[in-house]
């Protein structure tokens, strides 16, 4: 996709949101978990406009895939959910929290799902403060968490899509993005 | 009094964080999940300072705000919003409802720290709840000196074996040195080129983490200007320079509220024993003098019903000994409880020079003190 084409759905460049997302999920990285985490790239193509048919898995995986989603909502509207391996949610949970596995353990599944929760909200929220300051005011929805395997999340072709690849402690960690302008 | 936070944050995990950032010092968490919880839990509690997220459900934080600060007897609790919104207008409208600070997420637990400080007078815990140190607990003294010779004479004059000293030679390196470690003591010589004691006092009593650490200034004891002018900076004590170690390390005691008793009292079989030390200043004679009833009453409450005042030690006789002895001796027999001296011949002789303590009958070792009874 190019830039002209992403500026015929939205006022940002493909660069700018690119620079947005790295921010969000690298800020937090740094200030809440003290894990360095490297960026791939965005996904060529990732709005599916010219595929045929239903997407693949956005994180094809043999194990339980959990991801984090959060919404803004205003002159600028969408969607981020955050995609990762159990494993990785796991690890990365004990280490926000700086507790072991026994202490996970003992706290049960409830503050893994918060945990995750609470992370999303906070890499949406600053993506979404920097939608925010650069005019297009909005709002976050609060968190929700999904769990499964071999999944899709699909959304209509007329909204603007881009998927952002990470990797930390050798896990990809993805960042999936649907917007629009605002109603 | 132990001062109350109240956290109000629909996320389990954003409390469990806050909980964590404050366990090193002394305030209780309370925690809600939600505005209507908040007030409540406020209400009730009556905290010192309220962490409020915006984005909950029930209620949200900008109306638990709203209700917080039309209630007359909660609109004065300072509040510091902890929150991922942080957009320019949501700000403005929070600001205009009349808040101390914002937060945004995420958030660093030093940041989080030092903006509670900066409303409330957080104190590390150690100074307030935990078990009193003695001196069989290790102690860090940081020594701040560009001359290499003095550092290796404090190391090696303190005699306590548990307290380590280290050494660093400018303002950047005791920085580097505290991010990684507090240490309990730290002396700083106000020799250090361009006045950077005092910059770095400064430095010190600004951060959280070295705020209530008990700094010393090193001076020379001829340099009575430099001694004033950091006693006026508030500098917890001044140490001159040649240093007077027992002085120093009594000093170090009482700063960091050691429990140096073990020195002077100790239960030895059926007795108790008060060991005066060699040097009896004013200093070590108050520090006794500070011991002297609890420890007296701990030896009636354990069944003790002997105590020998050991004195044989003793350079000088002088009128705070006499003073100290006269008390412990009047505590004693308010509380039925049998004692003896031991002493030397020089310490006889002196004890005559005073009318309080000239009849006093002294023995010349424990053994015969004990066999007194």
């Amino acid at each position: 996709m190019t830039d002209n084409l992403i500026q015929d759905k939205l006022p940002f460049s493909l660069q700018e949101l690119e620079g947005m997302m790295i921010e969000a999920v690298g800020k937090f990285f740094d200030t809440m978990v003290g894990l360095p985490i490297q960026y791939e790239g965005a996904k060529v193509g990732a709005s599916y406009d010219d595929l045929d048919g239903p997407p693949p898995p956005v994180l094809p995986s043999t194990q339980t895939v959990i991801v984090g989603m959060v919404g803004f909502i205003g002159l600028m509207s969408g969607v981020i959910n955050l995609y990762m391996e159990e494993d990785l949610a796991l690890r990365l949970t004990g280490s926000f929290l700086g507790m072991n596995d026994s202490e996970l353990a003992e706290e049960g599944p409830e503050v893994i799902h918060d945990t995750l929760g609470e992370m999303t909200n906070m890499i949406v929220g600053t993506f979404k403060n920097a939608v925010s300051d650069k005019g297009f005011q909005c709002r976050m929805t609060v968190p929700s968490i999904l769990r499964g395997t071999n999944f899709t999340i699909e959304t209509p072709s007329t909204v603007f899509r881009q998927i952002y690849t990470f990797r930390i402690l050798n896990s990809p960690f993805i960042a999936d993005l649907t917007m629009k302008p605002g109603d | 009094m132990q001062l109350k936070i109240l956290t109000v944050d629909d996320s389990r995990a954003v409390r469990i964080i806050v909980k964590k950032a404050f366990k090193t010092y002394n305030v209780e968490i309370l925690e809600a999940a939600n505005g209507v919880e908040g007030l409540a839990m406020a209400s009730k509690q009556l905290p010192d300072l309220i962490l409020l997220d915006v984005t909950m459900p029930v209620m949200d934080g900008v109306e638990m705000l709203t209700k917080l600060k039309a209630d007359p007897s909660l609109k004065s609790v300072p509040v510091i919003m902890l929150t991922a919104e942080a957009g320019r207008e949501m700000v403005l409208k929070i600001a205009k409802l009349g808040i101390r600070d914002y937060i945004v997420k995420p958030f660093k637990e030093d940041v989080l720290n030092e903006k509670v400080g900066r409303i409330i007078d957080l104190r590390p815990i150690t100074e307030t709840q935990n078990k009193r140190k003695t001196l069989s607990d290790p102690c860090e003294i940081l020594v701040v000196e560009d001359k290499p010779a003095i550092i290796q004479q404090i190391t090696t004059g303190i005699r306590v074996p548990t307290w380590k000293v280290h050494g660093v030679a400018s303002t950047g390196e005791t920085i580097d040195y505290c991010q990684k470690q507090v240490p309990d003591v730290i002396i700083i010589s106000l020799s250090l080129p361009d006045e950077a004691a005092y910059t770095l006092f400064r430095l010190l009593r600004s951060n959280m983490k070295t705020k209530y650490v008990p700094v010393f200034a090193l001076a020379v004891k001829t340099d009575l200007h430099a001694q004033q002018q950091a006693q006026q900076f508030g500098f917890t004590s001044i140490i001159t320079k040649p240093i007077d170690y027992e002085e120093l390390e009594t000093k170090i005691a009482k700063a960091i509220n050691l429990d140096t008793s073990e020195r002077y009292f100790v239960f030895e079989g059926e007795y108790l024993l008060i060991r005066l030390p060699e040097n009896a200043s004013t200093s070590s004679v108050n520090e006794i003098s500070a011991y002297l009833k609890p420890k007296i009453s701990e030896a009636v409450d354990q069944g003790y019903t002997k105590v020998i005042f050991d004195v044989h030690v003793v350079r000088n006789v002088n009128m705070v000994l006499i003073k100290l002895l006269v008390d412990s001796m009047t505590i004693c027999q308010e509380l039925t409880l049998s004692y003896s001296l031991v002493g030397n011949p020089q310490i006889v002789q002196e004890c005559r020079g005073f009318e309080e303590s000239k009849d006093w009958r002294f023995h010349d070792s424990i053994d015969a003190a004990k066999a007194s009874f």
